[in-house]
């Protein structure tokens, strides 16, 4: 077991191949001991990126779970076969679900995950923001994201007039 | 697992006044705490010019990172090279609703029904664009009302060389006959020869049509890298590699058309994995990058350019056929 010491100065105990879908704490128990602190990562953060690595890590080592087993034996005929997790439609499902979170605590995540070198969750988060991007107007990013609007009205217009071929049809 | 969790979050309650503001104050804003490659990723993920030219509007600094990215997707309505607008028509207009998008290849833009969109206007918005995919509504050559014929095709342009491979075939109508309804069984062996198929010389034109309506972009936009065209329906893949120069094809069409090198395989009909029967699939290629014939290198390895031109599953129909013993290879 893996102890984790968020900054807040709360303690996770945490299984190896859950702690070591984290490259860097893979790389830091390997020449260090095993008490690993986060400083930088609150509590409130840190349970989540468990609970997504304790899931990716459980996917990755072990077989397939019932229903994802049965939805690869629908598509392939042979052997039942390990699955990525890339691959794998039930922790993709998973990952869907893990995602619907409000910004705040998405970019809180993705901030954690790439301290802690999670690619695959990083990867995961970018993709679920620029998601959140597409097919809105700039208006409705800057509400979403509370970005703001440092553009003159002048210099605003002349954006929208240059750029009117990237807005729906007005 | 979940209950341990939550008295983790009680116990710490009060340790969680220390996360950042953003918990208290909407006023945050969330990029601002974002590292920079984070946020370069973010656009380049979302890639698509519409977007990333809403995006330019945001702020100072979306523009900023919205300029830069490094491949851009355009999704035109239709597209028109300009001189057909002036000239006689080459493309044929077809029916559009008003308002829909049409992108110009060409910096002049005019006024019509349509909204036309010059690509210039697009392109130079994004300084640092090395790579450009254009992405048609609908492929050139129609042939849903064919009975089920099935055409696929990819040409790749460099600079001093080029290749193709187009794949044909008819969705089979009496899948557990070995042969196709009303083929002469005595046509196949030595005798069968490859008539050159109109379809062939229709997807090599329209290849060559991309490529000539993209000629301008290119001139205009040296720091592109590649240019990929593609359609909506998976019919042809057209792709520009730039990296050796903007000396793109200077080649006529007829070359391509009257090309001595190419390898032809065809089977009376095909099985696949799936349940698919195709009734006489035929493959098509042509490489000139390599002083090889194409046949020589194809036995190695399933990662050859030709198989990655397919998709599934014509991908393995193909692999299929250059693995099976070939029927006929002739010159033209």
């Amino acid at each position: 077991m893996i102890k984790l010491v968020s900054g807040d100065g709360a303690e996770f105990e945490v299984e190896e191949e859950v702690a070591f879908q984290s490259k860097i704490i893979k790389d830091i128990v390997a020449d260090a001991d095993d008490v690993i602190p986060l400083p930088t990562v609150s509590s409130k953060v840190l349970i989540q990126v468990i609970e997504y690595c304790r899931k990716h890590a459980a996917v990755n080592s072990f077989p397939l779970s019932p229903s994802s087993s049965a939805a690869a034996a629908a598509s392939s005929s042979s052997s039942i076969s390990y699955s990525k997790p890339v691959s794998d439609p039930a922790l993709r499902a998973w990952d869907n679900e893990f995602v619907k979170l409000n910004n705040s605590s998405l970019f809180d995540i993705v901030i954690a995950a790439n301290y802690l070198d999670i690619e695959e969750l990083v990867d995961l988060v970018l993709e679920t923001v620029a998601d959140r991007i597409k097919g809105k107007q700039a208006q409705e990013i800057r509400r979403q994201f509370n970005i703001e609007n440092d553009f003159t009205p002048e210099e605003e217009e002349a954006l929208r007039r240059e750029n009117s071929w990237a807005f729906q049809n007005n | 697992m979940a209950d341990e969790e939550k008295t983790e979050i009680d116990h710490h309650s009060d340790a969680d006044e220390k996360i950042p503001a953003d918990e208290e104050t909407d006023a945050i804003d969330y990029f601002e705490f974002l590292p920079e490659d984070l946020i370069h990723k973010i656009f380049s993920l979302i890639g698509d010019a519409e977007v990333l030219g809403r995006c330019l509007l945001v702020s100072r600094r979306f523009k900023s990172f919205a300029q830069i990215v490094p491949a851009v997707t355009v999704r035109a309505d239709f597209i028109q090279p300009t001189w057909s607008l002036t000239r006689r028509r080459v493309l044929n207009t077809p029916l559009l609703p008003v308002n829909s998008k049409v992108f110009l290849l060409d910096r002049v833009t005019s006024y019509s029904p349509f909204q036309r969109i010059s690509m210039h206007q697009v392109l130079t918005n994004f300084k640092k664009i090395k790579r450009l995919h254009l992405e048609l509504p609908v492929s050139e050559i129609n042939v849903l009302d064919g009975g089920g014929l099935i055409l696929k095709w990819k040409v790749e342009i460099q600079s001093s060389a080029d290749r193709f491979a187009i794949f044909t075939a008819t969705e089979s109508s009496n899948p557990d006959d070995p042969y196709p309804i009303g083929l002469d069984l005595e046509a196949y062996g030595n005798d069968r020869k490859w008539k050159g198929e109109a379809w062939f010389f229709t997807a090599l034109a329209a290849a060559w049509a991309r490529n000539h309506c993209l000629s301008k972009i290119v001139a205009d936009y040296p720091a592109l890298e590649t240019i990929l065209v593609t359609d909506a329906n998976g019919q042809g893949v057209l792709a520009l590699d730039l990296k050796q120069g903007p000396n793109v094809f200077k080649n006529s069409l007829t070359t391509w058309l009257t090309s001595k090198d190419i390898t032809v395989w065809i089977l009376p009909k095909l099985k696949l994995p799936g349940g698919m029967v195709l009734d006489e699939p035929i493959l098509i290629a042509r490489d000139t990058s390599t002083a090889d014939t194409v046949d020589l290198s194809i036995r190695n390895g399933d990662n050859h350019w030709i198989l990655n031109s397919f998709e599934e599953p014509f991908r393995t129909a193909v692999n299929m056929m250059m693995q099976s013993e070939l029927l006929f290879i002739e010159e033209l």
